[in-house]
């Protein structure tokens, strides 16, 4: 999330336009324009998407211990 | 030497993660697209504009307001294609009308926008011909008709003239508009199959569906009447150029009437939003066709292909980057806008809508609106979208067909 939140406040968003063969105004390399566009898709991305859900695998993990911990032992 | 074997425990543990994870992402991408659901009426409505189409527009304006940020565009453009230059062009004026006629207090400062890109766009194709706008391909021999035209150049044009002399007659525009459309319907007349070439021996369906428009807009405008002639070619597309295992009308095909090219999203969605003005029912099945054919929603996210599964198929440059997997094509999934606020597709709309918010990376500021995924061609594309409507109802979208 951090890496994106860098990517987003240097303004990489606009390496983006790159997905319809247009280069950034003053961008030259079309190959640094697309491994810009293609680092920020990805922290995009995988902030927006995977990240949520391992916090949530994280707290139904948590949520599953607690019930374990709390479950009473049967005697045999 | 020792190995190191997987305990148990750490089998269990890594399991229980794996079965966490999955249950996380059921429960989380489900709902991702009410991060960026909006209602349809923040994009598109029937009366008054849309907060997105004000914001596009006055983004668009001030881009052609200010002769080097207009330039810069215009380069990025036409150093992939000097289509999207011209289009970027037409589909503004198109749009401006639109708006203008959905406000007329924005006259003052539309009317001046759209004159001058009309102006410089008529300059250019006189200056350089229809080459200046198409693609190198158009200089080859095989066309037979000399000067050559391009119905893509003649239609597009006409229908930018028309729509201008709707929202107020300029008496320096009769002309061009009386002459646009008289070369349409020679073109058109000329071939015994009703159709005029866009590249030498390359009849799009899609430039034959905007010039028809133009002709159907520019009789309201001149007092002409051109239904007939539209009643002809749409039958003759129903008799030649319908896919069989689709239904949906090709996208390209020879000046003797042999298909070459299959239906596209790229131009399907266009084609049935100007076929609204010819035989509303017809265009309205195509739609609904094509939504079956190649729309989609995944989670909450609209979006469309550009092949049917029948006639697969690379991309190209109208397709845009298609993404694995879900084949989303950007192409297809703009122009989808077009045509499912033409239907008065709310839901798909919407969902489409979601997408856009999500992945074409909106940047507002001081009541403007770009998409940084995108290019001055495709936010002019998503302004018509967001602005058509009253170009049509004026044109008296197609019933009496």
């Amino acid at each position: 999330m951090a890496g994106f939140l860098m990517l987003h406040a240097l303004g990489w968003r606009q390496y983006t336009t790159v997905v319809t063969a247009t280069l950034p105004s003053g961008a030259v390399s079309m190959q640094e324009v697309s491994t810009r566009a293609f680092l920020y898709f990805v922290l995009y991305f995988g902030t927006l998407i995977v990240t949520p859900m391992f916090y949530l695998a994280a707290l139904l993990e948590w949520g599953w211990r607690r019930l374990r911990r709390h479950r009473p032992v049967t005697s045999q | 030497m020792k190995t190191l074997v997987p305990t148990d425990r750490f089998l269990s543990r890594m399991a229980r993660a794996g079965v966490s994870l999955l249950v996380a992402g059921v429960l989380w991408i489900p709902v991702i697209h009410f991060c960026f659901r909006r209602p349809a009426t923040d994009f598109w409505r029937a009366e008054g504009v849309s907060s997105t189409a004000e914001q596009l527009a006055n983004q668009q304006m001030q881009t052609w307001r200010d002769p080097v940020a207009r330039g810069a565009e215009i380069q990025r453009l036409r150093r992939v294609n000097a289509e999207w230059d011209f289009m970027g062009r037409t589909f503004l004026v198109w749009s401006l009308a639109n708006l203008t006629l959905r406000d007329p207090s924005r006259q003052g400062e539309t009317l001046p926008v759209m004159d001058q890109i009309i102006t410089e766009t008529l300059a250019l194709e006189k200056s350089n011909g229809p080459y200046v706008f198409l693609l190198p391909y158009a200089r080859s021999d095989e066309s037979s008709n000399r000067p050559f035209r391009s119905l893509f150049v003649d239609g597009e044009i006409a229908l930018m003239l028309a729509a201008r002399q709707t929202v107020a007659e300029s008496d320096a525009l009769r002309q061009p508009l009386r002459e646009r459309i008289a070369v349409i319907e020679a073109s058109l007349k000329a071939s015994p199959i009703l159709s005029a070439e866009s590249y030498p021996n390359e009849c799009w369906t899609l430039d034959h569906a905007v010039a028809l428009a133009a002709l159907r807009v520019g009789d309201q405008v001149m007092g002409s009447d051109h239904r007939q002639m539209a009643k002809d070619w749409l039958r003759m597309a129903k008799t030649r150029l319908i896919h069989p295992a689709t239904g949906l009308l090709v996208s390209r095909y020879t000046m003797n009437g042999e298909v070459v090219e299959g239906p596209e999203g790229s131009s399907i969605w266009m084609v049935a939003h100007c076929l609204a003005l010819v035989d509303e029912t017809f265009a309205r099945a195509q739609y609904l066709k094509a939504k079956q054919e190649i729309g989609r929603t995944f989670a909450g996210f609209g979006y469309a292909e550009e092949w049917p599964a029948s006639f697969p198929g690379e991309a190209d440059v109208d397709s845009g980057p298609i993404v694995p997997l879900l084949h989303i094509s950007a192409g297809s999934s703009g122009m989808a806008f077009i045509a499912a606020a033409q239907f008065g597709d709310e839901v798909w709309l919407r969902q489409l809508h979601s997408t856009l918010e999500m992945s074409a990376f909106p940047i507002r500021g001081k009541g403007a609106l770009r998409f940084a995924a995108s290019n001055q061609v495709g936010d002019a594309a998503m302004l018509y979208a967001t602005t058509m409507g009253p170009l049509w109802k004026k044109a008296g979208k197609g019933s009496e067909l």
